[in-house]
């Protein structure tokens, strides 16, 4: 019974560039082990063929290393792999795959599929049609010859693919760029149409599906970090379809808005119970008590040691000290005065996001910055 | 207002010099004026006082109070004050037994407690550890003086200021003045110091971005920088790949379907216009130039037509030509028979006058011939006798000169000659005879010998009888019996011999000479012929007188003479014939015929005249007459017809080639014209031109694929892609930091402009009334100035009269004497505001002279009325005038 791995969107030679790179280096790390990971899946499902449907690396132009880490992390399975080019890495006049081969780190038995043609496996008796990408964007579907192509009679037939399977992905709507024909699977008659580009892992019929990234890259894509194992008992056979789980880093994106202590409270329960392997960003807004904001601070200074990443966004959070804060602080004569002047000109308004700091924004930071010290004058002068 | 806080007692103990105890009791309210040398205590006093306030008891940076070589000691301090209405007394010791004590009235605090009431009391504060420092001294550091220091008010009334704020404050407070209330924060200037601290980290004064700020605005722009390049770089590298695409797809257009080829094929058709065109020019000009053979044939054709026609045309003027002549010469003709006539006639004429003259010449001649034959005949009788005489005379000669001239003349010379030699040869003949031999002979009959002597040339025949001497050897032949030679003896014969034969031979050849035989002829002969002679002078002279001229001349003289009178006699004969018919003389006759003559020339003028007009007529006939055979003779050349005829088909033959040639070469230009081979010629070059580029496009376009693939190969070698998504991290990292940075920066200096401001506003208020109270000490000073208070609450400009000057600017001694002022406007100041005010002077005023003492001293006695004052001094001599008992501290 032939069985294989579908997987995609590899984007091998990532980089988030907007993480610290010492957070930043795992991640891109973490790619290339999904990799060894893929190999080792294909190892233990005893797998005919890998089939990854495009964008394997994220650029054109990424170093050497990675180009021949990327071919050494396929190592761990000998059989069959057959790539096709995304719309990151096109089989272009020059493209990391010309290179590639340049530098001649490709093993015989990975099938650089970048040209419109049947490629047969003879030992599964299967013909996969690739429909590589040779153009970054392409307004065509590259899916459209396998319609008419003949394959050996009695063989599978499976199709490989890169893009947008129209009217599906309302998101693909906007630019539909690498269009699919939605019944291309149909019309091709095709055992199974394995496709890529879409992050998420995504069934779009019983024929057709989004394998997903085998790692996620992004806090947006559901059903990311796997590949789908597909048996087919026969050609004509409704192919048996199951995800496999693949990813090392979960990427969780979460947003709250603090006013109270309960609010707080209820972040950082939520927040503790994250495993260790997490990507969080955290979107805070609202309006903190000093104590509470100080509580806030400390708590997500032991997360960010404890996560693999934390970003946060909390520039809509403002500081509000209460009146017992600044009771506490001791500010008379004029000081109090200008706490006043501060709170007033940071209840303003939201902070707004553009580049240059906005009125509220500085009188929030003024307030934070001289409640801060004062209290630290009132810590040293208590000492 | 509070009473005023008085110091009544100090004590010290186990402190620098005062190792007992000393005390100062019974202090005055008001002036207090303590004096002594040096080292005699005035400043650890003043340093014990200080040491009670400003130094926590438990402090260990007290040593410098130990007495010298005793660090066991506890020195101690004790102060009795009253304040408000309260007695106070603080009892502190530090060192091995560290304490403090404060009573105030009944209540008692201690340690720190104590020491915190005191500072709140007095506004100060304390070192948090070590010794205090000047910064901590607050109100009291300001007015508390320290030795030297009484110019140097700035940093005092700065570390003042918190405390100034918050006596007044309190006093505002205690006043219940609301608005008042604010006037002051308590550590607000440290935090404003702070806070402006921490905003110079990041601001320039002026608000520029500086150190961390400026860096991070900076890296965000060199990162923004290095994205740019790199976009750069990555959009240059994906258009190279777009461009690598269709240039390769363009050259492989371009191999398969080698575009050039077409043009190639179109350039060789046109390189074939150009040949046809070519040649259509060559036939052109082939044309052209048989078409200039043409005209040149037809324009001889023609030449010979005319030439034809000129024969024709020659004939028939030279037929009229003649016959103008024919008819001339007619006219000549008919004028020349009168002319002859009228010659004739004349030429008569003139024979006639011709005739006369002759025979008026013939009447003329003959008289004279008449008269000459007269003279003639008279002349001729003279004549004849002459020469009768000349001829006698003639004869005569004739007869004398005959026998001359048979001999030869002799000379008187010839003859003496001749006599010598008949002598010489006399002379030898007798001697010869003498001495030679003598050949005497007698022959017979009929014979006879021959004989030759030497030296004669024949030999000498012998007959008959004779002698011969012999006076040489002579050989006598004996015919038929031979010769005998007979030679002469004797010894001189021979020279005589010789001598002899040679005067005979000259004697003979003298007479031989002479023809004579002997001398006596000669002798004779020579007397006769003399004698001859002068008889022939004697004719000869007659003869001369008859014919000078000689006989012959005078008789051929005569000859003519009588033929002329012949001839005479014949003329005479004639002439006398036309003698009698003439009457005319010559002259006349000559007249007449000079005239007819005359005519006869004008006549034959005229008729020679005629003749030659005719004969010119007749010539021009005859020329007219020979042009016209001539021309006859060419019109009826053999062939000339079948040649003219022959000419002119040539010509119309040549007329249709013409016409067909041009007609041709219009039709060749027309084509030439329309196929415009200037632009053949364009188009061949364009095409080459275009093959060429093409082909170098093509090669171009290969070597470009090679460039794009090697520079993609290096720009890909790079890592592009991912080396922008490390950048653009780093920009955003650097960006939010910036970001931060801008923010923290933004809030301190809001922060810093607020607290500022309000500070400001705050000591706007305490500046009034401190001017005030400093105005009142000024005037003691200088009576026409003004000081003005700064921002920092300190002196800041005098202005006395129209002078003005900075604080800062003034010397020593009045910096020294405006800063005790200030501090007394201080101890103003506060004392209105409830506060307890101390003022202590430690050898103040040592730099201002004695007039400036005076003033000052006045000042001083008018602070004295408000405030306890202690003064300590080592010139106890400059204070005698302040109405004060003064105390030594001896």
């Amino acid at each position: 019974m032939p069985r294989f791995l579908h997987t995609a969107d590899w984007q091998i030679g990532r980089w988030f560039s907007s993480f610290d790179p010492e957070d930043a280096l795992p991640l891109a790390e973490a790619r290339l082990a999904a990799v060894e990971r893929l190999a080792a899946l294909a190892c233990t499902h005893e797998v005919d063929a890998v089939l990854v449907a495009g964008d394997v690396f994220d650029a054109q132009t990424v170093s050497e290393r990675t180009i021949r880490r990327m071919f050494n992390a396929m190592a761990g399975f000998s059989g069959p792999w057959v790539l096709i080019s995304g719309n990151h890495d096109a089989a272009l006049a020059e493209s990391v795959w010309t290179r590639a081969r340049r530098l001649g780190a490709v093993p015989a038995h990975v099938h650089l599929a970048l040209r419109p043609e049947p490629l047969l496996l003879e030992a599964c008796r299967t013909a996969i049609l690739p429909a590589p990408l040779s153009q970054r964007h392409t307004y065509g579907d590259s899916t459209a010859w396998f319609d008419a192509v003949e394959t050996p009679a009695g063989w599978l037939r499976l199709g490989l693919a890169h893009g947008s399977v129209q009217g599906i992905l309302a998101e693909s709507m906007v630019d539909a760029t690498n269009p699919i024909a939605p019944d291309r699977a149909a019309r091709a008659r095709l055992d199974y149409l394995a496709l890529g580009d879409w992050h998420g892992g995504k069934r779009i019929e019983a024929r057709c599906w989004y394998s997903g990234t085998p790692e996620p890259d992004r806090f947006k894509a559901n059903d990311s970090g796997q590949a789908l194992l597909v048996e087919i008992d026969a050609p004509g056979a409704e192919p048996r379809v199951q995800a496999l789980r693949t990813a090392q880093f979960d990427w969780l994106e979460l947003s709250a808005s603090l006013r109270v202590a309960s609010d707080l409270d209820g972040l950082l329960q939520r927040l503790e119970a994250l495993p260790a392997h997490t990507v969080l960003s955290l979107r805070l807004e609202g309006q903190l008590a000093l104590d509470l904001h100080q509580r806030l601070n400390a708590a997500l200074a032991v997360l960010r040691g404890r996560l693999r990443h934390l970003s946060v966004e909390a520039s809509a959070l403002s500081l509000a000290p209460t009146d017992e804060d600044i009771a506490a602080l001791q500010a008379d004569g004029y000081l109090a005065e200008v706490i006043a002047e501060l709170r007033e000109l940071g209840a303003a308004g939201p902070a707004p996001s553009s580049e240059e700091p906005g009125e509220a924004e500085i009188a929030r930071e003024a307030l934070a910055l001289l409640t801060a010290t004062l209290a630290q004058r009132r810590r040293e002068l208590s000492a | 207002m509070n009473a005023p806080l008085q110091l009544s007692r100090l004590r010290v103990e186990q402190l620098r010099q005062f190792r007992q105890g000393f005390e100062l009791a019974n202090l005055q309210p008001g002036l207090n004026i303590f004096c002594g040398p040096n080292e005699a205590g005035k400043s650890s006093l003043v340093r014990a006082i200080r040491a009670a306030f400003f130094e926590r008891h438990r402090s260990s940076a007290v040593g410098d109070l130990l007495p010298w070589g005793d660090s066991s000691a506890a020195p101690s301090v004790e102060l009795d004050f009253a304040f408000d209405g309260h007695q106070y007394r603080l009892a502190k010791s530090f060192g091995k037994r560290p304490r403090c004590d404060l009573r105030i009235d009944a209540r008692s605090l201690e340690g720190a407690e104590a020491e915190d009431h005191l500072a709140q009391l007095f506004g100060y504060g304390f070192a948090s550890r070590g010794a205090s420092k000047t910064e901590h001294w607050g109100i009291p550091g300001l007015l508390w003086v320290e030795q030297g220091t009484g110019q140097e008010l700035r940093e005092a009334a700065q570390h003042a200021r918190e405390h100034l704020h918050g006596a007044l404050q309190s006093q505002a407070e205690r006043l219940g003045q609301g608005a008042a209330a604010q006037v002051a924060a308590s550590g607000g200037d440290a935090l404003l110091s702070e806070l402006r601290a921490q905003r110079g980290e990041l601001l320039t004064a002026t608000g520029k971005p500086r150190a961390e700020l400026e860096q991070a605005a900076q890296r965000v722009q060199a990162l923004q920088q290095s994205l740019q390049d790199l976009d750069l770089q990555i959009a240059r590298y994906r258009e190279d790949v777009d461009r690598l695409a269709q240039l390769r797809s363009q050259h492989q257009r371009d191999e398969q379907e080698r575009p050039w080829e077409q043009l190639q094929q179109q350039l060789l058709q046109a390189q074939q216009a150009q040949t046809a065109l070519q040649q259509s020019e060559q036939q052109l000009g082939e044309a052209r130039q048989r078409m200039n053979q043409l005209q040149n044939q037809q324009q001889l054709l023609q030449r010979q037509l005319q030439a034809f026609a000129e024969q024709e045309r020659a004939a028939t003027q030279r037929e009229q030509a003649l016959a103008q002549a024919s008819e001339q010469l007619q006219r000549a003709q008919a004028g020349l028979a009168p002319a002859r006539d009228q010659f004739k006639h004349s030429s008569a004429q003139v024979r006639q006058a011709q005739a006369q003259l002759q025979q008026s010449r013939q009447a003329e001649a003959a008289r004279q011939t008449r008269q000459q034959l007269e003279a003639a005949q008279h002349q001729q009788a003279r004549m004849t006798e002459a020469l009768q005489h000349a001829e006698a005379a003639q004869q005569s000669v004739a007869a004398l000169r005959a026998p001359q001239a048979q001999q030869r003349p002799l000379t008187k010379a010839d003859l003496d000659t001749l006599r010598k030699l008949d002598q010489r040869l006399r002379e030898l003949s007798l001697q010869r005879q003498a001495l030679a031999t003598r050949l005497e002979f007698k022959l017979d009959a009929g014979q006879q010998l021959r004989l030759r002597q030497e030296g004669q040339a024949e030999a000498e025949s012998l007959a008959g009888q004779g002698q011969v001497l012999l006076a040489a050897p002579g050989v006598l032949d004996l015919p038929g019996l031979g010769r005998l030679r007979i030679t002469p003896g004797g010894q001189d014969l021979d020279g005589l011999e010789a001598r002899w034969s040679e005067a005979r031979a000259e004697h003979a050849a003298a007479m031989e000479r002479l023809g004579v035989q002997d001398l006596a002829e000669a002798e004779s002969r020579f007397a006769a012929q003399q004698e001859a002679l002068a008889q022939l002078k004697l004719v000869e002279q007659a003869l001369a007188l008859s014919a000078p001229q000689g006989l012959a001349r005078l008789q051929q003289e005569q000859a003519d003479l009588q033929a002329r009178l012949l001839a005479l006699h014949d003329a005479l004969a004639q002439q006398a014939a036309g003698e009698a018919a003439t009457a005319l003389s010559v002259a006349e006759a000559e007249s007449a015929l000079d005239a007819t003559q005359r005519v006869e020339e004008a006549a034959r003028q005229q008729l020679g005249r005629l003749e030659q007009q005719h004969s010119a007529m007749e010539a021009q006939q005859l020329q007219a007459q020979r042009e016209l055979e001539l021309a006859r003779a060419q019109l009826a050349e053999p062939g000339r017809l079948e040649r003219q005829r022959e000419h002119q088909r040539q010509w119309l033959a040549g007329e249709a080639e013409l016409a067909a040639v041009a007609a041709r070469i219009e039709t060749l230009q027309a084509s030439l014209d329309r196929a415009r081979p200037d632009i053949v010629q364009q188009d061949i070059a364009r095409l080459q031109r275009s093959v060429q580029q093409m082909q170098q496009a093509h090669q171009e376009l290969a070597v470009q694929i090679q460039l794009i693939e090697q520079s993609l190969q290096q720009a890909g070698a790079q890592g592009l892609d991912e080396q922008r998504e490390q950048s653009a991290g780093d920009l955003a990292r650097a960006q939010r930091r910036w970001h931060e940075l801008r923010l923290r920066a933004a809030a301190l200096d809001l922060l810093c402009r607020k607290l500022d401001g309000k500070r400001q506003a705050s000591l706007a208020r305490l500046q009034a009334p401190l001017q005030q109270h400093l105005q009142r000490y000024v005037q003691l000073l200088f009576p026409d100035a003004r000081l003005d208070v700064d921002e920092a609450l300190t002196p800041g400009l005098l202005q006395r009269g129209v002078e003005s000057g900075d604080f800062e600017a003034l010397s020593f001694g009045a910096r020294e004497q405006l800063g005790l002022i200030s501090r007394f406007a201080y101890a103003d100041l506060l004392q209105e505001a409830g506060r307890p005010t101390l003022l202590i002077l430690d050898d103040a005023l040592v730099h201002s002279d004695a007039q400036r003492l005076a003033q000052m001293k006045r000042v001083i006695f008018d602070a004295a009325q408000r405030h306890q004052l202690l003064l300590f001094t080592c010139h106890p001599e400059d204070w005698r005038d302040l109405g004060v008992a003064q105390r030594s501290l001896r």
